[in-house]
């Protein structure tokens, strides 16, 4: 596979190495020419020393035949210009953008990038799923729809802690009746099948409770805790 | 006969081709020196592929030019009566190419050709491939400037 790399700080270095190593067709471009020397130097001569924005380098880069671009520089303005160019100009069929600014997320995926990376995003969803900050916890969101994985305590004598649900819509309510926040909706069902797999897999880890899924919503409710896919607010 | 107190110069040598006017010139020069040590000759030229196609396009078999700067070489060693194994490579950077060359050869010399350029008022224009395989060769490097014409001295 030939994979473009554009922005050779951290990410895109290491990015270009382990793909090297694993023995993908790699050029990274990276405009800042001592940087660039750096990186030839250490992983050999896959750099071009350009700035990925402009097409004319691109174009030098092989964008043209390029599988995958990944744009990775610390630029979110930079990366959506060169994903989108080589989306629309190159025709390259899949590209990737390190989002630093999660705010810009829903542009990128407006104007058609493919895949979005957000560090920041990662940190702060592994940072709420440790420190409980709110009542319910973000413990992932499902790509391409509007729909999350949230968790929630239920209250000390619910009628649902230790036991197996048998409804879930009754299940669901449960929850939703705990914070108002959590809204059942027709859109859950289209991902139901795949929030029920992960769902019964962290159920099955974490608790002896009975996972259950219907048509407009998913809970499941273990020992003293309760999953459920909810809309994303 | 050689002196058996003087130290071999290399026991295999690549020999760089550049397609220019100093190919002629070092590969007599390699060809000469080798003979008193019996030391085995490869020329390789690299042909540099763009990244706008793959590495392996069928880009270098086929150019009559390419074929000609190995058939000159091989000449140039028959006329010295001597042989050189002729490679043709191709590759992203001559001077990573020639430098992982020597290496897969195991050669203990790499010879260049440093050829004077008429146009432009005339001079030695370095490059970058020379500099980068004075840093990154693990073998001895021989560097052959041609002269000055004497037009132009």
């Amino acid at each position: 596979m030939f994979v473009l790399v554009v922005g050779g700080g951290k990410v895109g270095y290491y990015l270009a190495k382990e793909l090297v190593e694993s023995g993908h067709e790699v050029v990274l471009m990276e405009k800042d020419h001592a940087r660039a020397d750096q990186i030839a130097d250490e992983i050999g001569s896959i750099v071009i020393a350009h700035d990925g924005c402009e097409g004319k380098y691109l174009a030098e880069a092989g964008a043209n035949r390029a599988d995958i671009v990944a744009a990775v520089t610390g630029d979110d303005e930079d990366n959506l210009v060169i994903c989108q160019m080589a989306k629309h100009h190159f025709d390259v069929p899949r590209t990737i953008a390190r989002v630093n600014n999660p705010k810009n997320e829903e542009l990128f995926k407006h104007l058609g990038v493919d895949e979005l990376i957000s560090p920041t995003r990662m940190i702060l969803g592994s940072i709420e799923q440790d420190i409980p900050v709110h009542e319910l916890l973000h413990l992932g969101s499902l790509g391409g729809s509007d729909l999350e994985l949230i968790e929630a305590p239920l209250l000390p004598g619910s009628s649902r802690s230790r036991r197996a649900v048998r409804s879930s819509r009754s299940s669901a309510r449960d929850v939703r009746s705990r914070s108002g926040r959590t809204r059942s909706s027709p859109k859950a069902t289209r991902s139901s099948r795949s929030a029920a797999r992960s769902a019964r897999r962290r159920s099955t880890a974490s608790s002896s409770g009975t996972p259950s899924r219907s048509a407009d919503a998913l809970a499941v409710c273990g020992r003293g805790v309760a999953f459920a896919l909810a809309e994303r607010t | 006969m050689p002196n058996p107190e003087q130290t071999v110069v290399f026991r295999r040598a690549v020999v760089a081709l550049n397609g220019g006017s100093s190919d002629a010139r070092i590969v007599r020069l390699a060809a000469g020196v080798a003979r008193q040590w019996k030391a085995e000759l490869v020329a390789v030229h690299v042909v540099e592929i763009d990244w706008t196609q793959p590495l392996d396009a069928d880009i270098a078999g086929r150019s009559e030019d390419v074929q000609r700067v190995l058939d000159l070489a091989e000449e140039t060693a028959e006329d010295c009566q001597y042989k050189i194994e002729p490679v043709l490579l191709q590759a992203r950077d001559v001077g990573a190419a020639l430098v992982d060359e020597a290496t897969e050869q195991r050669a203990d010399m790499l010879i260049l050709g440093l050829p004077y350029r008429k146009r432009f008022g005339g001079d030695f224009a370095i490059g970058s491939t020379i500099p980068y395989v004075l840093k990154n060769a693990p073998c001895a490097v021989w560097v052959v400037r041609e002269p000055i014409p004497e037009e132009s001295a």
